[in-house]
């Protein structure tokens, strides 16, 4: 029975840490977006520190994560949200309102696409 | 990650049925599920190794998710006569005194000249000859042939025979084989003198030297080695 049981507990095991993996990134993208619509709420009332400061707790949120991330996401995917990161930062730092809103949504939209990619579903399986 | 786990298992089983219908003769030597395991995981290895982008558990865990698959369908194979013949197929009669069975032919996709390239290959070359011919699951095509046409044996010829019993190799170009040696009841005392009996000084004279179970040595120096 080793024979089944073997192969049996592996396939258990990876499709146990699949799920958990992609549990784990979806909710650590929530965290991070929830942070991020702060920062886009704080940008519209030109309240610039709360949004550089919510921002900043966004980016060190997603930054702490970044080595798992690696060994189970695309590192290209995780490169452009990291420059998306960067180019929001700058913007707020700017305080250019219409940049910052426009990199805010294209971050808040390539870090749901990278928790989208994780999830199962059959859009994704098939 | 649980996609690529998913889409692993489903391609894995298209691969699976697909290589199934195309019928024996695609096969070769390798049954279904091994050319399949094979197919896949040479190019699951490669994507990562080459991609420095993709994370490597990518290329990892479907690669692991297959081998423990294909240890389940040898697992359920070995326990179920019925789920072998699904996996690997069952054996087809191609000839059967000295006809063809073109049915047989036609739903393992044989050809008449792939079939006759397997006789040939055993050495027949009239349908005649042969009693049964068999299409394997692994793709080689087995050959039962009559009676007249049977290769010569000493019990038929009414012959004595002696067994040939398996050579023990114990030079290999140049290096004592110690542990043969003693697995054979022999010393290097022993070695010495059948290579002094042979003119030589050392087993680095020797490209090869054997020895079977009726004590026969054979020898083979080194080319330029006097």
């Amino acid at each position: 029975m080793k024979a089944l049981y073997v192969p049996l507990t592996l396939l258990a095991a990876i499709l146990a840490f699949s799920l958990w993996a992609g549990r784990y990134v979806d909710q650590r993208t929530e965290e991070t977006v929830a942070l991020l619509e702060r920062a886009g709420e704080a940008g519209l009332q030109e309240d610039w520190e709360a949004a550089a400061e919510s921002l900043t707790q966004a980016s060190t949120v997603w930054e702490a994560r970044q080595n798992f991330f690696h060994t189970i996401l695309k590192h290209d995917e995780l490169d452009e949200a990291e420059s998306l990161f960067a180019g929001a930062e700058a913007a707020c730092r700017e305080t250019d309102q219409e940049e910052f809103h426009i990199l805010l949504a294209q971050l808040v939209s390539q870090l749901e696409h990278l928790a989208e990619t994780q999830a199962v579903n059959l859009r994704n399986i098939l | 990650m649980t996609t690529a786990f998913f889409r692993t298992i489903i391609l894995y089983l298209i691969l699976m049925v697909g290589l199934r219908l195309m019928g024996k003769r695609q096969i070769g030597e390798l049954e279904v599920s091994e050319l399949v395991l094979t197919l896949i995981i040479s190019d699951l290895a490669a994507v990562p190794m080459q991609d420095f982008g993709i994370p490597l558990v990518n290329g990892v865990f479907p690669i692991v998710t297959l081998l423990c698959l294909s240890m389940l369908l040898s697992f359920f194979s070995l326990k179920s006569i019925r789920f072998r013949t699904l996996i690997c197929g069952k054996p087809a009669i191609i000839i059967r005194d000295g006809k063809l069975i073109q049915s047989n032919m036609a739903r393992n996709r044989l050809t008449v000249d792939e079939l006759f390239e397997q006789l040939r290959g055993q050495g027949y070359s009239d349908l005649t000859d042969i009693k049964y011919a068999i299409l394997e699951t692994s793709g080689q095509v087995s050959v039962l042939p009559f009676a007249k046409a049977a290769p010569l044996t000493a019990e038929a010829a009414g012959a004595a025979a002696e067994d040939t019993t398996l050579p023990v190799l114990l030079i290999n170009d140049g290096h004592v084989m110690d542990q043969n040696l003693h697995a054979c009841g022999r010393d290097r005392a022993w070695l010495d003198k059948e290579l002094h009996a042979r003119r030589l000084t050392s087993p680095r004279q020797v490209f090869l030297l054997t020895l079977d179970e009726a004590g026969t040595v054979v020898c083979v120096t080194k080319e330029g080695a006097s």
